[in-house]
């Protein structure tokens, strides 16, 4: 008990410190981001029509198809025998998505927060194999800028998937 | 005569049912195998386990079952993990402090080898043979202020050696197929230099058609894919001095 308390003082000590260098709020409107939260319509894994590249992210070669990531939307699809001219076959819409790799047709990738598998054998009509919860970081703790004013994250909403500008009144949080 | 034609339908009978077994596994549109990442990844596939490094941990998932991925073991490294590229039985992971050198010979069960240390900065790795190729970056997520390519002897995995360290403009991923290495520089294009001397690596030329950031070298076609922020090339690569432009496909805003 002792030891407890030991270590409670200086924790008192170290909450007031962290209260007395607190950063300066405006109040009223001011412009900011606000979370985007994951629906379920997030972890929903369906493949589309071809879609142009607009955000490129990393690649992957697999039995003369070649991914390209769009970022945190999903993976284009390209049948790559003719290297001078590769087929866009069509968008795996995998929502959160950076990274993905593929062993015997199954292909793993990240869904915002989780681990999922998916058979490619045949590209046009993918099944979700498996799903496992929680196992990647979430990327979007924060708004990417510095220096602005957000809405705190509220655990309850669920995942965040990204970050929206918009008016914000009387935010509480900032970076 | 009878014993001859018992032997052969045996044959025959076996032969049958290996055909049997080759098409059904022909069924698939895309064949089996593991695929190939560029030298950014994350996630990387060695036989039956996926290993994937967040920011600061290598996780292991057993995926022998296609339909069960078992969550494994977590290895703590530290903050700033990056990158994983496999290697025969190990695997390199590029973070911002070093590069650390994992042994998968038992497979599922990383076991950590040794850490080469450099400056804070991003930094993919790629290897070939005993030599590892690390660029470092400086920039805002970065940190750091130097932009090289590193050249290390990893001959003795537990004690990597800096062979050379050449100055860049700002390199970002790479590839290595043989003694044919690749590095993007953005907006500088992919340059390919010969680096059968690590103390004197040549440049041989340079592709400017794409911003690159990422490459992946297909040793078996001679070819070379690059991804840039403003779109994908390829190339064969079959004459190095001269790389042959075979397609892009253009980002569209």
């Amino acid at each position: 008990m002792r030891k407890v308390i030991f270590y409670f003082i200086p924790a008192i000590f170290l909450v007031s410190c962290f209260h007395g260098d607190e950063v300066y709020f405006e109040d009223g409107e001011i412009l900011g981001y606000k979370p985007i939260y994951a629906t379920t319509e997030d972890y929903e894994i369906i493949f589309q029509e071809p879609k142009a590249l607009k955000n490129p992210g990393k690649i992957y070669y697999y039995n003369k198809f070649i991914f390209i990531n769009e970022l945190f939307e999903g993976v284009h699809l390209y049948n790559n025998i003719d290297p001078e001219n590769p087929q866009n076959i069509g968008f795996i819409k995998i929502k959160g998505n950076v990274d993905i790799a593929i062993r015997n047709n199954v292909l793993y990738a990240d869904n915002i927060r989780d681990l999922i598998s998916i058979d490619i054998s045949d590209p046009k009509n993918i099944i979700v194999l498996d799903r496992i919860n929680d196992v990647i970081p979430s990327q979007s703790l924060y708004p990417l800028e510095q220096g602005v004013y957000f809405e705190c994250p509220d655990p309850g909403k669920g995942t965040i998937v990204g970050w929206e500008k918009t008016v914000l009144v009387d935010p509480k949080c900032q970076r | 005569m009878k014993k001859y034609f018992n032997k052969s339908l045996v044959f025959l009978l076996l032969l049958i049912m290996l055909t049997n077994c080759n098409s059904d596994t022909e069924v698939t549109n895309i064949g089996p195998t593991t695929g190939q990442g560029g030298s950014l990844a994350r996630f990387t596939i060695v036989d039956n386990y996926l290993y994937v490094v967040d920011n600061q941990s290598l996780k292991t998932f057993n995926i022998a079952n296609k339909n069960n991925t078992v969550a494994g073991p977590v290895v703590q490294i530290e903050q700033g993990i990056e990158t994983i590229f496999p290697y025969q039985n190990k695997l390199f992971i590029g973070a911002r402090n070093g590069m650390h050198i994992f042994d998968i010979s038992q497979p599922g069960t990383p076991g950590k080898i040794s850490t080469y240390r450099h400056i804070t900065s991003c930094d993919p790795v790629v290897v070939n043979g005993n030599t590892a190729y690390v660029t470092l970056r400086s920039g805002n997520t970065c940190g750091g202020g130097i932009n090289v390519l590193d050249v290390i002897d990893i001959s003795d995995p537990g004690s990597p050696d800096l062979l050379q360290s050449y100055d860049m403009t700002g390199p970002y991923g790479l590839g290595i197929a043989d003694t044919l290495l690749f590095v993007t520089e953005g907006a500088l294009g992919m340059k390919v230099y010969d680096a059968s001397d690590p103390h004197q690596l040549v440049t041989l030329d340079t592709a400017v058609d794409v911003q690159g950031f990422d490459v992946i070298a297909v040793k078996e076609q001679n070819l070379i894919m690059v991804i840039g922020n403003d779109g994908f090339a390829q190339y064969d690569y079959s004459d190095p001095f001269d790389l042959k432009l075979l397609s892009i496909i253009n980002v569209q805003n």
